[in-house]
């Protein structure tokens, strides 16, 4: 019989649990769970194993036990905060959650993988713009090293890749100056007109 | 016994060889480039030329007339930067719309043919030789199809496909040693004896609106300039000498600061130019050849204080001949 009353109390709970009584029989399901443990204990059951069945990560391990008992025991020992009269005094409970103490316990985000992925991206953006003004600072030819150091830049040829039928090749601007003065000049040729000075007059230029 | 039948072998594989080629037939060469010259000069046409070279494709718009003994014709580029380019003779202005600016000069090989042709000491033919390979329809025109072989490797050889009625080069191809294909120029579309209104075309030169620039060129010998070469590159004559001062800044044809001298070559058919310069340790970094794509090739060289740079439509060993063969006077 009291495995019965146990069964029912179990499956009230568990009905309590799922909004499924009405208010008398909740008022009566709470007054038993202030009294009774073992409903307690039920009742702490199934919130894990509702838990548990949401997420994998919301599951307590036996370190989560140990810290929490630990956890309890350190907060025991600490002298008692002065009430502030007329506010809330919050559990200290609350607090706890924020409490780095275990390291080997993921942060509570963690299963969340847009979460990491902001992260990531901020982190990116701060080496980009740190980085970015670090190398601008050390940049030679920034600000007022000018003045110092002789613009030796623009005189370097700019050499762009072309891809031609032998393969990718590099292109000096100068040597395509005397392409140009080539083709314009060059065409001491019996096939020069019309063809040879079309040719060049077409293709002059082309692919640069 | 057995050697009378090998020997009859022999003759009889020999005449098989002959029979095997009556296609190719060898034409007088002279001939045939006095007519290719005579079309371009007296055909009237409109038309797009397509020139396709080392995976670069560049198209143009042309219109060609003749009045009387004048040539006037007008290149509108459909490709890269816009620019039109029209022609008086030997007289030539590019114009770029886009900034405004026409390059007015003189182009002497122009007017050369068929001068040289006629000259005593051009010999197109020692170095080429001209084959028919029949016929073929281009452009929506039927085609006589030759092909320019040189004799040597020391040169490219062409396939040129003439216009039946006029003679004029409607596609051109540069072979490569092995006769493959390098560069092709050829009219995608052509109206031969469209009706062109040579008054409408004149005014394609009108430079108003445009800064006319003409490039500061300097006509010399190399001998004056103190070069020459220590061996002639064979088939290959001297035609001109020019000069560009240090100043001359005429678009495209600045020369960074530097007087440079173009010696130019020609075996009749293809052109070579050797440039010199001031040898600059900066610009000049390394000796090397370098493919331009299609038939464009170029080597470059540091002779002492200068730095020569040889140009040309011919196979690399040719220009490295070249750059190998200029030498400082003494």
């Amino acid at each position: 019989m009291n495995e019965l009353n146990s069964t029912s109390s179990s499956e009230c709970l568990s009905a309590f649990m799922d909004g499924e009584l009405s208010v008398n029989e909740s008022a009566q399901v709470l007054d038993r769970l202030l009294v009774d443990t073992q409903a307690k204990e039920t009742w702490h059951a199934y919130q894990v194993v509702g838990d548990v069945l949401r997420s994998a990560e919301l599951a307590p391990n036996q370190s989560d036990l140990a810290f929490l008992e630990k956890l309890e025991h350190r907060l025991s020992q600490e002298p008692q905060r002065p009430v502030v009269s007329g506010a809330r005094q919050f559990p200290v409970t609350d607090v706890a959650l924020v409490l780095p103490e275990d390291l080997s316990k993921p942060v509570a985000n963690s299963p969340v993988f847009r979460w990491k992925v902001l992260a990531g991206v901020a982190c990116s953006a701060f080496v980009i713009v740190v980085g970015g003004g670090l190398w601008s600072q050390t940049d030679p030819r920034g600000g007022g090293q000018l003045a110092i150091i002789k613009p030796v830049i623009s005189e370097v040829p700019v050499v762009v890749a072309t891809e031609t039928s032998a393969g990718p090749m590099l292109r000096d601007p100068r040597l395509d100056e005397l392409m140009t003065a080539h083709r314009q000049l060059g065409g001491h040729s019996a096939l020069q007109v019309p063809a040879g000075f079309l040719r060049n007059a077409t293709y002059e230029g082309a692919g640069r | 016994m057995t050697q009378m039948l090998r020997k009859w072998l022999v003759i009889f594989t020999a005449f098989c060889t002959c029979a095997w080629q009556p296609a190719i037939a060898e034409v007088p060469l002279n001939a045939w480039l006095m007519r290719v010259h005579q079309a371009a000069r007296q055909s009237v046409y409109t038309g797009t030329f397509v020139v396709s070279a080392g995976g670069n494709m560049a198209s143009a718009r042309i219109w060609h007339v003749c009045d009387g003994a004048q040539q006037l014709e007008r290149v509108e580029t459909l490709s890269g930067t816009p620019r039109a380019i029209f022609r008086r003779n030997d007289q030539v202005i590019t114009f770029f719309p886009q900034s405004k600016i026409a390059i007015a000069e003189v182009r002497d090989s122009l007017g050369l043919f068929p001068s040289l042709l006629k000259s005593s000491d051009s010999a197109i033919g020692d170095f080429y030789r001209l084959k028919a390979l029949g016929n073929e329809r281009i452009a929506g025109f039927d085609a006589d199809v030759f092909q320019l072989v040189p004799n040597d490797r020391l040169r490219y050889g062409y396939r040129v496909w003439n216009e039946k009625k006029s003679g004029l080069i409607i596609q051109l191809q540069t072979l490569d040693l092995d006769g493959k294909v390098l560069e092709q120029a050829a009219f995608s579309e052509l109206q031969l004896d469209a009706a062109v209104n040579v008054g409408k075309l004149s005014k394609a030169g009108n430079t108003d609106g445009y800064r006319v620039l003409r490039p500061d060129l300097l006509k010399t010998t190399a001998d004056a300039q103190g070069w020459m070469l220590q061996k002639e590159v064979e088939g290959f004559k001297p035609m001109a000498c020019y000069q560009r001062p240090a100043a001359s800044s005429a678009a495209g044809l600045a020369m960074n600061g530097h007087s440079t001298m173009q010696w130019m070559f020609s075996d009749g058919v293809a052109t070579v130019s050797l440039f010199v310069e001031v040898y600059d340790p900066q610009r000049h970094l390394r000796e090397s050849l370098t493919d331009m794509g299609g038939a464009t090739h170029t080597q470059t060289r540091r002779i002492d204080a200068w730095w020569v740079t040889v140009v040309g439509e011919v196979p690399p060993a040719t220009l490295t001949t070249f750059a190998h063969a200029l030498e400082r006077k003494k």
